[in-house]
């Protein structure tokens, strides 16, 4: 056998054993001893839109002002891109799958970030705060329900 | 192929395919389809190609020599008979040499829509990828530093200039190379934060066509090397397998887990989608129609049916066709009621699943 036609098949085999499995981790949750970065990337492939829920969720930004005051910060600017993209972000949804115990961590980097950002822009923040709104889904609109009396609001982080 | 075409217009053919009907159970279906299987029992080389098909026939068949030169032995039909076993099988699945067609189009298809996608983007280029945005790398490396927002321009500019230099053919497989590290950059830094199938199938994608050939044809190269953008030169069959097999697995994996995912046993998952964040102002508009729970219930079953079904029936010629229409209309659903329109790539991709020889067949009768 020629090496490039060994190189050739070991490509097809460690393509089918990464896939295979990929895809009895998908079914079963059993990882078999594949490197596991490679297995949750093959299993990522398998796995869009395996359930949903009755609730929709908003990250909320605040920045404290000098008089200790809480202002609500526009998050729009940070997220230009699409409602469920935006979602997706807010959550870190990528920290959750990949390293699910270092989301508190990231939020804390997250709203460094902002509190920066915002100090750039010129905003006199002494500190910035994060919740995650969670309200429930309605057929007459996404924020339909995003009203206080229908709206669970969780403490995600603070810095200063 | 170009090889098996040329034999059967000089005469030879009958003869091969005599040979052939001892060897394999449908002979009439290989002779018909103008594929004989000697061609893959006996693969010719690119150099053997080039000294002539009179040369190569003797080399590789011993009747042809024994008739014409009155010398040479019988076909030494048991070793052959034991090529034809299953690691024959293997390797003409796997690494047999095809025309380039199937995977230029592929090529031409993906590079234009992943253009298109990333063009869409264009203004959150500071938020999502520079420091002027919130951006957390999935770990920490100089690397993966974000870079200023004209960095970012830049770099992503260059992305783009990539993506177009592949999608026309030029310098292919340079421009997916630097595709691949582009596209694991964008990832790494920010991308991973969006966390979908479908970043990590143009992944697999763009790194299955890096070595692959897809700019034999149909491409500026083949116009700088050939005087023709038509023109094409063989390429191994094996990209276009592993891209075929990832989306057979995807396929697979979508579908077979929503046999037994909870959320996936009734039509709520449905109802829920409809008004969820993914929703389309079109998918709230039906779901204020107020139309019994029993229609979404019935929109869960063709969902699963038509995924469970898919993977098998992409690989099956007689239903083929049927399942690409099926795709294309369930992408075009997704797109239009849950604002994801990525995964329509997947309709032009459909081709991997037809045998290269078809679609170069189906080029060249419209030229």
């Amino acid at each position: 056998m020629s090496p490039i036609r060994f190189l050739q098949n070991a490509i097809v085999v460690a393509f089918l054993a990464i896939t295979g499995s990929a895809f009895l981790f998908t079914m079963t949750r059993v990882a078999l001893p594949v490197p596991r970065p490679l297995l949750l990337f093959s299993y990522g492939m398998m796995a869009p839109y395996q359930g949903d829920d009755e609730w929709n969720n908003a990250l909320i930004a605040e920045g404290r002002l000098p008089d200790g005051t809480w202002q609500s910060i526009d998050l729009d600017r940070s997220f230009p891109v699409g409602r469920g993209e935006r979602t997706i972000r807010e959550r870190l949804q990528g920290v959750r799958f990949f390293a699910k115990e270092k989301v508190q961590q990231a939020y804390s980097a997250f709203a460094v970030q902002l509190l920066t950002h915002e100090r750039e822009r010129g905003a006199t923040y002494t500190a910035v705060r994060l919740w995650n709104d969670d309200w429930p889904r309605s057929p007459g609109g996404y924020e339909q329900l995003h009203l206080p009396a229908f709206t669970t609001r969780t403490f995600l982080t603070f810095v200063q | 192929m170009r090889l098996s075409s040329s034999l059967s217009e000089g005469g030879f053919w009958r003869n091969v395919c005599c040979f052939c009907s001892v060897l394999h159970p449908r002979p009439l279906l290989r002779w018909r389809r103008g594929e004989c299987p000697i061609m893959e029992i006996t693969p010719f080389s690119r150099g053997e190609r080039g000294r002539g098909i009179e040369e190569t026939k003797q080399k590789h068949i011993p009747e042809y020599s024994e008739a014409h030169e009155g010398k040479g032995q019988r076909p030494a039909l048991q070793s052959l008979k034991s090529e034809v076993g299953w690691g024959h099988q293997w390797n003409s699945f796997w690494f047999r040499e095809c025309p380039p067609h199937a995977l230029a189009i592929v090529r031409i298809a993906f590079g234009g829509f992943l253009l298109s996608m990333w063009l869409l983007r264009w203004r959150a280029v500071p938020m999502l990828f520079s420091r002027e945005g919130i951006v957390l790398p999935l770990f920490s490396s100089p690397l993966l530093t974000p870079p200023s927002a004209v960095g970012a321009w830049m770099l992503y500019a260059c992305f783009l200039v990539l993506l177009a230099c592949l999608t026309v053919g030029f310098y292919t497989r340079l421009s997916a190379g630097l595709c691949v590290f582009f596209f694991a950059y964008f990832w790494l830094l920010s991308l991973y934060q969006f966390n979908t199938s479908f970043d990590r199938l143009f992944f697999v994608i763009l790194l299955a066509l890096t070595p692959s050939g897809a700019g034999k044809t149909l491409s500026v190269d083949a116009w700088r090397k050939k005087g023709s953008f038509l023109a094409w030169e063989p390429i191994s069959i094996l990209p276009q397998r592993l891209l075929a097999a990832q989306i057979t697995a995807t396929y697979l994996g979508v579908g077979w887990q929503k046999l037994a995912l909870s959320s996936w046993q009734g039509g709520e998952v449905l109802a829920w989608g409809f008004m969820g964040k993914w929703a389309t102002p079109l998918a709230f508009w039906i779901l204020r129609r107020n139309v019994p729970i029993a229609v979404y219930d019935f929109g869960v079953f063709l969902v699963k049916s038509f995924e469970v079904i898919m993977p098998f029936a992409l690989w099956n010629k007689r239903l083929r066709r049927w399942a690409f229409a099926a795709g294309a209309l369930f992408h075009i659903a997704i797109a239009l009621l849950l604002s994801i329109p990525w995964f329509l790539v997947l309709i032009p991709l459909y081709i991997v699943f037809l045998d290269p020889e078809d679609v170069r067949a189906w080029i060249e009768a419209r030229r």
